[in-house]
């Protein structure tokens, strides 16, 4: 190898390392952290304890607020499949020209800041009566979390021959059916993707929750960002890294089920 | 052969069913999205009442409009900076194979989806006054006492474009990868050094990435709330901090609805021309 | 064994907005009948099978089946077995659970469903590979899974869009004869949708060519061939060699003494008014002597090519006319070669007159 092929490999490799340091470094901080002895951020820490994991499993509003989290995510994901493969379908299989600028529509959520759709709901659900409760939050979470299991699936959907349906429909299967044993197997892992997307997109979302949700339906960023403003403890380093570990898992779960050079959609 | 009374109905039309199916998610969309968009819209025109008050206020006197130009100078520093870093490492991924490929991956799309609010979280714990990074640039000898880092322009734009980088390099590398070698081989035959070889031919086929990564960087970063409000305050207020300090503390809607709307066109307008700008470069490359 | 039903298309015209797919077409199919519909592409041929099956909502006109009108009808009422021409086998299931699947739609039981799987696999010789899933088969043993499938459930009409398309040259011929076997066996009506006029001659009671959405003529192979209806038909199927006629005039003789653009003095059966006259290449005789035919003319072989059993001239006639002529490569006749000089003929009665 020439002496500047070598070079060039050696800068590239030590481009990819600081890459990867500056991207992974911040979060190990977060989880030393986590098992600081003292009470201030001091970096790095002097002795490792479990004091704040401890602090955390006694204080129940964490323990509220994630579970909240939880089944916020979990009906948001669950709502944003269901409008996701409706227009999906719709989109992709219809064959109507008009169609196509709907489809626009859809993954527009995403592109916008959600502070714009936040104050816009806020008034919204006063009007509704549904200020304040679980259903706003999941509302407001599956407007921003559609596009993308809508995206995820329209791939799926145009992975494979639209021959298999109209061939369902000829051996006699209707409308239902053939979506139940043809179109959900082919579309399953992309759904499940998408799915699992919504609920990330939900689990850490802020802006939304600081308007749509209360203090009786505190999520776990809200949490975090009043904790945050106000009173910093390493707690937050705790509750960070049981997030991070959390997060890592459910995205483990969409490395095990995609393809490996499927497309990925940009939250 | 028995004669059935042929049934004198409509012909059944195979794509109306599936085009039926957009009314549920048409109407949620249109309730819960397009109408709150647009009772922003009308409560910046209409309150206190009918006109462009709110808007005179928003674009022409003091803090509003700088704080709009900071927003976009903020996002126009971090996508320059995402794309600079970006670029290259992209490239270098864009050839990797394998195990290799696969974790780079796994990392750029797993810290896409890390929590923003713990990232910015890490951020204000290294740039402490006493932090990591303050103790390095002392030990170091880069300056004698700690600097304030926290709450500069700064802080904010590594921490941004910490969190905007993968939105950069998804883009680019799904482009890049998608570059014929064979292009850069017959380039390379046909005698092109090194630098006219990128020029040239590298850099024109990855163009399509490089747009589709500023405009998703900058778009976002316009839209930002919780990395500058954690990282900068006071000073360093972006736009979507601006909304939120109007409508929560000084409970001044119009206002916040006058500039959350300054800010959707804007957005809006961004995408129309980016749209616009990838449909040229398709007829462009089509002909 | 099923019956085959009789389908019968009624002005059946469809548009695409500004682009006529079909024009107004009636047509009959009879009971148990093989049917190909003949054409290159945008013909029109695959949009008339897609008002069959469901797929093409008619913009006028009716398709019935057994007098039953299908065109309000959703495809999936409508009976009828379809084949793709990729297939379109459901990939995370076995061929067994493939050919299962319209039984399964009828709510058969399960024993009834294993047995007539069985019959099924027997009968497009694939016993023993229910168990294995699409992927593992080769493009022949699919096509033959989905003809299985589309079978299993006796329906009276089978549809073929092009169901050979992606098979190779040899497995394609191969194919070919299975189907007959298969349409003999199973007695359905098939309408059958090919580009490839040997394909649709090789199999077909009868055969309609389209072309531009209207059916320029609909015969038995033997028909189409021998007697087309226009130039287009004849140049489709097969070869022929087209003089465009500039003027005629009877001799007398029951025969049309015809001046055509190439030149050339042509005897013509007197019948037909027409711009177009055709002679088939091997209606041509080609010999080295003179020939005593009604037209004959003295030419210089350009071009040979012998394929298995044939030899395929062309030999330039006249003032820059070349003429293809078809000869069969018997032991006993002699081959000739290149920039021989030859007699070419053929009598009036082997020449039609076409219209446009």
């Amino acid at each position: 190898m020439t002496a500047g092929a070598l070079g060039e490999r050696i800068a590239g490799a030590t481009l990819i390392a600081l890459l990867v340091i500056f991207l992974i470094a911040p979060l190990l901080v977060v989880v030393l952290m986590s098992f600081t002895n003292q009470l201030y951020l001091a970096f790095p820490p002097t002795e490792l304890v479990l004091r704040w994991y401890r602090a955390l499993w006694d204080d129940p509003r964490w323990l509220e607020a994630g579970w909240n989290s939880v089944v916020i995510g979990t009906l948001t994901s669950a709502l944003s499949m269901l409008l996701g493969t409706l227009s999906a379908l719709a989109v992709t299989r219809s064959g109507r020209a008009w169609i196509q600028p709907i489809g626009s529509l859809i993954v527009a959520p995403m592109m916008l800041p959600h502070i714009i759709i936040a104050i816009g709901l806020y008034p919204t659900m006063l009007d509704l009566g549904l200020n304040s409760t679980y259903a706003a939050v999941v509302i407001g979470h599956a407007v921003v979390a559609t596009p993308l299991v809508f995206t995820t699936v329209t791939a799926a959907l145009r992975g494979y021959d639209p021959a298999l349906e109209l061939a369902a429909m000829t051996l006699g299967a209707n409308g239902w059916r053939s979506f139940r044993y043809v179109t959900l197997p082919m579309i399953g892992s992309g759904l499940a993707v998408g799915g699992i997307f919504a609920f990330a997109v939900s689990f850490d979302e802020l802006m939304l929750a600081l308007f749509l949700a209360s203090p009786r339906t505190e999520t776990l960023p809200r949490l975090l960002w009043e904790h945050l403003s106000q009173t910093i403890t390493p707690v937050i380093a705790a509750v960070a890294t049981m997030v991070l570990i959390f997060t890592f898992l459910l995205l483990g779960s969409v490395v095990l089920l995609r393809r490996p050079d499927a497309e990925e959609p940009v939250p | 052969m028995t004669s059935a009374t042929a049934r004198a109905g409509r012909p059944w039309v195979m794509g109306r069913s599936y085009a039926l199916l957009l009314l549920f998610p048409s109407a949620y969309l249109a309730v819960f999205f397009l109408w709150p968009l647009a009772r922003v819209v009308l409560r910046s025109l209409m309150d206190p009442k009918p006109g462009f008050g709110a808007y005179t206020k928003v674009l022409f006197t003091g803090p509003y409009l700088y704080i709009l130009f900071y927003t976009l100078e903020v996002a126009a520093l971090v996508t320059a900076v995402c794309l600079l870093i970006g670029y290259p490492v992209a490239a270098i991924t864009a050839r990797m194979r394998g195990w290799r490929l696969r974790l780079m991956t796994a990392l750029i799309v797993g810290s896409l989806w890390m929590s923003a609010v713990i990232r910015s979280y890490a951020w204000m714990i290294l740039f402490q006054r006493f932090g990591v990074v303050n103790q390095m640039l002392v030990a170091l000898g880069f300056t004698d006492q700690p600097v304030r880092i926290l709450q500069t322009m700064t802080a904010v734009t590594i921490g941004m474009v910490h969190i905007l980088l993968p939105f950069m390099l998804l883009p680019l590398i799904a482009t890049m990868r998608r570059i014929d070698p064979n292009l850069l081989r017959a380039g390379r035959i046909l005698g092109a050094n090194p630098v006219r070889l990128f020029l040239g031919v590298y850099l024109p086929l990855s163009l399509p990435g490089v747009q589709a990564g500023i405009m998703l960087v900058f778009i976002t970063a316009l839209g930002f709330f919780i990395t500058p409000s954690l990282l900068g305050g006071g000073r360093t207020m972006m736009a979507a901090m601006l909304i939120e300090q109007e409508v929560d503390i000084f409970l001044d809607w119009p206002t916040a609805c006058a500039v959350a709307t300054v800010l959707l066109v804007f957005t809006i307008a961004l995408y129309l021309v980016y749209t616009r700008l990838t449909r040229a470069n398709v007829a462009r490359s089509l002909r | 064994m099923t019956h085959g039903a009789a389908i019968q298309f009624e002005t059946v015209s469809k548009l695409f907005g500004a682009v006529t797919a079909l024009q107004p077409t009636t047509l009959s199919i009879a009971p148990g009948e093989f049917f190909a519909l003949l054409g290159p592409s945008g013909s029109g041929k695959s949009t008339l099978l897609g008002t069959v099956a469901g797929f093409v909502a008619p913009s006028g006109g009716r398709v019935l089946m057994d007098g039953t009108d299908l065109t309000s009808m959703p495809p999936h009422k409508r009976n009828i077995g379809m084949v793709f021409q990729n297939y379109a086998l459901f990939p995370y299931l076995t061929v067994a659970q493939n050919i299962a699947f319209p039984l399964k739609m009828r709510n058969l039981t399960r024993r009834e469903i294993d047995q007539r799987v069985e019959r099924a696999l027997d009968m497009v010789r694939l016993s023993g590979f229910g168990g294995r899933m699409p992927a593992q088969l080769s493009g022949g043993q699919q096509q033959r899974v989905a003809l299985a499938r589309a079978a299993v459930y006796d329906p009276p009409v089978l549809l073929m869009d092009e169901p050979l398309g992606a098979l190779d040259k040899n497995l394609r011929e191969e194919m070919q004869e299975e189907l007959r076997q298969f349409h003999h066996t199973v007695g359905a009506t098939i309408l059958y949708v090919t580009h490839d006029q040997q394909e649709a001659a090789a199999m077909a009671d009868r055969i309609a060519i389209m072309n531009h959405g209207k059916a320029e003529q609909i015969g038995t192979p033997h028909d189409v061939y021998e007697r087309p209806a226009n130039s287009f038909v004849a140049r489709f199927l097969g070869e022929a060699n087209m003089f465009r006629l500039r003027s005629a005039v009877p001799n007398g003789a029951g025969c049309l003494s015809c001046e055509t653009d190439e030149s050339l003095t042509l005897l013509a059966p007197d019948a037909v008014s027409g711009a177009m006259i055709c002679v088939r290449p091997e209606d041509i005789a080609i010999s080295a002597e003179p020939l005593r035919r009604d037209n004959c003319f003295s030419g210089q072989v350009a071009d040979m090519v012998q394929v298995a059993g044939t030899v395929r001239y062309r030999v330039a006639v006249g003032s820059g006319c070349t003429l293809v002529v078809r000869a069969s490569a018997e032991r006993r006749t002699t081959v000739l070669g290149i920039n021989a000089s030859v007699h070419v003929g053929w009598d009036a009665t082997d020449m039609q007159v076409l219209p446009e």
